[in-house]
């Protein structure tokens, strides 16, 4: 297989993953999928680490695991981490809103069999049982049709054919690196009074050496906001291989690329127990590595008659949840997305009372008709965001828990599109 | 004079027909055959040659099995429609996902209230005619729980007496039925063409229908007009017992099951339609073969390049996928008919010149792609994309392009390959349904 062939067959063998990595025997990056909000390259490879020191994993195992202070993002998003061959491992992440307990390193099948101690336990005792039980079968099933490749994973899991592919995307990441300027530059952006982050880049290249170097010295030390070191390091590959145009060949390469200087205890290098603060952080870093990149290269558009000082654009994620379902709303500077609004509308569950979007204003009025309770739960939200972004008959929502919903209430979404 | 009907696929850049003699016992068997590159040929002189060219022919039916409208997908619809809406309702089908291509120009919307006097509306179409003089089609969006009868009568006869053509919404705070109703207002036009096409060409008294769902009909929606061929592909699985099959011909390759969905995730929203769950090969024929920023050979991921076409096709200069298997087509009847030029000497250097210049332009020594390696890196992607979605059951490649991708799935026993004739088989349905008659909506046609 010549080096196209290897990165197309890569790109198809994680086509039915949202979040996915193939890792080499030595804890080496082949190529990784991000393309959920919650990046989790550097999460996935830490979660390998742990399941393999653990729990020894063999061909035709499937483990799981969610804690947020072991590897996870948040209990919502679980981890599967299974064996393909004696040299090749693969990690994927997945979500379902119901999962709402931690889950430590677990077996979930055994040699291609349900774990028999743990199935009961975790899924046939569930409210949730048959969503669980869809969910981890239809994951265990993904795992199982990329067997249909195992005469390509045999080659992937040769040392020589790794090297030439490392070394090939080396060559290309040279390229890619020289198509952008060195230099150094920082910036601070406060999250709260008390919780700042300051970020110095340096981007630099010394006895042919290349390395981008994130260094977070200066940022405060951690207290309720705050996210653990493999989340910052996610969001940061995520954003600098974004930056470089070199998303597609995400590996090992470009892990070694970047430098990490994170001071320990900081709110860029402690877990959160719940991982709350996660898409918050990782939002913050994307646009602060975006903003200078950007600065450095000179790409960056000043608007007129503005200083181009760094501002988070504005963007909230919310739960909507009636009767165990999940529908989420999400919008920033450049979209609205309201997942299953149709849905609710047919079911007559939520009644439109408005529903406008004229120039990239966009109002929603919509009354509760259902009797089940609707509750909204903050993914992310930031503090900059008007209080009346979104209210519920008439009062703003809680900006850290839940807020409850009953008939007859009305949800209103007040929302500007700029881009 | 033989009684004839014209067995006609019209793809996105290319239309294949077959004049059949239906009085014939081997009606199966056309008596004329052409292809043309539509970009080229239009639809029109493609029929009309082919009235000249059969005299002793008496055309009276058309069978069309159709992926035309697939070109409107990158498009923004609605240009000629204006949309009627209670206060408060405007653009209201885009708030589930803003980032999608709209169904009807904002600029066009006209938001009503209950009260609204004939006047008025008078005063808001000398307005919106402004915007675009050749406006003609109008969707109504007025829910029963805001507007009476009478209200929507006033409104709905307003632009009736003004000629336009209207189209209801059935469930106005049903977004889904939203979208589908503007999509068939705006696809109407596109329809009308084809129809234009038909009468200025073969005549207005032969009888046109298309496949829909599970037969020929010439009264239907346009959006049926959407999976005019993925339903003729499903109906063709179903007849040859398979399940699954893989489809590659010169414009499109994709994968298609007998598994029906029920909601069409279209590029303009969610519509509620029942649908065979198909699947698209992440490059087309059409797409531009190229190099990146860092002179790395890449795909383009431009939409497909139907204007002005491939190399072979004779005008172009750059360089597409199809134009790599130059070679491999040459025998092909019909992209020879599409392409008459693909085999002289002079498109043949000209495709190779092209690779030699892609081959030079690819700055890295170690990874430079030559016209064989790319072709082998085509094939291998979609050997691997198969091999991806392949299921149990046995499993059929089929078109143009079936053979070639056949070769490195040999040795799986249920992958089978076959050519796939659009007029033949077409007209093997036509037959087939005369035996069966068809009991929904119109029976288009009884052979003799």
């Amino acid at each position: 297989m010549n080096f196209h062939s290897t990165q197309q067959l890569l790109k198809t063998i994680l086509s039915p993953f949202e979040s996915a990595s193939l890792v080499v025997e030595d804890g080496k990056l082949l190529a990784s999928a991000d393309k959920h909000s919650l990046k989790s390259t550097t999460s996935r490879l830490v979660v390998l680490q742990i399941i393999k020191k653990y729990l020894n994993p063999q061909i035709g195992d499937l483990f799981i695991l969610n804690d947020p202070e072991n590897g996870g993002l948040n209990y919502q998003n679980i981890f599967f981490t299974t064996r393909l061959t004696d040299k090749l491992y693969l990690v994927f992440v997945k979500e379902l809103a119901q999962i709402n307990i931690k889950i430590p390193p677990t077996p979930l099948y055994d040699k291609g069999i349900k774990n028999k101690t743990v199935w009961p336990f975790l899924v046939d005792q569930n409210p949730h049982k048959i969503v669980m039980n869809d969910f981890f079968e239809n994951q265990w099933n993904l795992v199982k049709e990329i067997r249909i490749f195992n005469s390509y994973l045999n080659d992937l899991s040769l040392p020589k054919n790794q090297q030439a592919y490392f070394k090939m995307v080396s060559i290309l990441l040279e390229r890619y690196f020289n198509n952008k300027a060195l230099g150094q530059n920082e910036v601070s952006v406060k999250l709260s009074a008390e919780n700042c982050i300051k970020l110095k880049l340096t981007v630099d290249e010394k006895q042919n050496q290349r390395s981008i170097h994130a260094d977070f010295s200066q940022t405060s030390v951690a207290s309720k906001i705050c996210a653990a070191s493999h989340i910052i390091e996610s969001a940061l590959v995520a954003a600098i291989a974004e930056s470089y145009g070199m998303s597609h060949l995400l590996s090992q390469p470009v892990l070694d690329l970047i430098r990490l200087s994170l001071p320990p205890q900081s709110l860029v290098s402690k877990a959160n127990a719940l991982g709350t603060y996660n898409l918050h952080l990782q939002k913050t870093i994307t646009e602060q590595i975006s903003f200078l990149l950007n600065n450095l290269t000179g790409q960056t558009k000043k608007p007129k008659n503005t200083a181009a000082g760094f501002q988070l654009s504005p963007e909230f994620q919310l739960d909507l949840n009636i009767a165990d379902k999940n529908y989420s709303i999400a919008a920033d500077a450049k979209r609205i997305l309201f997942n299953d609004l149709d849905f609710l509308l047919q079911s007559q569950q939520l009644v439109p009372l408005m529903i406008q979007n004229i120039d990239g204003k966009v109002c929603l009025k919509l009354k509760v008709e259902t009797n089940e309770t609707v509750s909204i739960k903050p993914r992310l939200l930031l503090p900059s965001l008007s209080q009346e972004f979104f209210t519920v008959s008439g009062a703003p929502i809680k900006r850290d828990s839940e807020t409850i919903a009953k008939k007859n209430d009305v949800l209103e979404l007040n929302w500007t599109i700029t881009k | 004079m033989t009684q004839s009907a014209i067995a006609l696929y019209l793809g996105e850049s290319y239309a294949t027909l077959g004049v059949f003699d239906l009085t014939s016992s081997e009606k199966n068997r056309p008596l004329f055959e052409k292809s043309v590159y539509l970009p080229q040929t239009s639809l029109k002189n493609l029929l009309s040659q082919t009235v000249a060219a059969c005299p002793e022919c008496k055309i009276e039916s058309l069978f069309i099995v159709t992926r035309y409208l697939d070109r409107l997908k990158t498009f923004r619809l609605g240009g000629s429609v204006i949309q009627v809406v209670p206060v408060g309702f405007e653009n209201s089908y885009t708030v589930a996902n803003t980032q999608l291509q709209s169904l009807a120009a904002p600029a066009l919307i006209l938001a009503v209230a209950p009260e609204v006097t004939t006047e008025t509306l008078q005063t808001e179409l000398a307005r919106l005619k402004k915007i675009n003089s050749e406006i003609n089609k109008v969707v109504f969006q007025l829910p029963e729980s805001l507007f009476t009868a009478a209200q929507m009568e006033t409104i709905k006869s307003f632009f009736k007496d003004q000629n336009f053509k209207l189209f209801t919404v059935s469930n106005p705070f049903d977004f889904e039925s939203v979208r589908r109703t503007l999509l068939n207002a705006g696809s109407e036009g596109t329809k009308d063409e084809i129809l234009a096409d038909i009468n200025d060409s073969v005549g207005p008294d032969v009888k046109a229908s298309f496949w829909i769902n599970d037969g020929f009909y010439s009264e239907f929606e346009n959006i049926d007009l959407y999976f005019s061929s993925q339903t003729f592909l499903k109906k063709y699985l179903i007849h040859e017992n398979l399940t699954q099959a893989f489809y590659f011909d010169v414009e499109n390759w994709n994968s298609i099951t007998t598994t029906e969905l029920t909601r069409w995730k279209s590029p303009w929203g969610t519509m509620l339609y029942d649908h065979p769950a198909t699947e698209e090969f992440s490059v087309s024929p059409y797409c531009e073969l190229t190099t990146n920023s860092v002179g790395q050979f890449v795909v383009s991921t431009a939409a497909p390049q139907f204007e002005p076409g491939p190399i072979v096709a004779g005008r172009s200069v750059k360089t597409l996928i199809l134009d790599a298997f130059s070679e491999e087509l040459r025998d092909n009847k019909v992209i020879s008919s599409l392409f008459p030029q693909m085999n002289s000497d002079s498109i043949q250097q000209k495709v190779n010149t092209q690779f030699q210049i892609l081959q030079k332009a690819q700055m890295l020594d170690q990874l430079r792609l030559s016209k064989q390696d790319i072709k082998d890196w085509l094939r291998f992607s979609v050997t691997s994309w198969i091999l991806n979605k392949l299921s149990s059951q046995p499993t059929r490649l089929l078109g143009d392009f079936s053979s070639y991708f056949f070769q490195d799935l040999k040795k799986n026993s249920t992958v089978s390959f076959s050519g796939f004739n659009w007029p033949e088989e077409i007209m093997k349905q036509v037959i087939l349904n005369q035996k069966v008659p068809l009991k929904k909506k119109d029976l288009t046609i009884e052979l003799s």
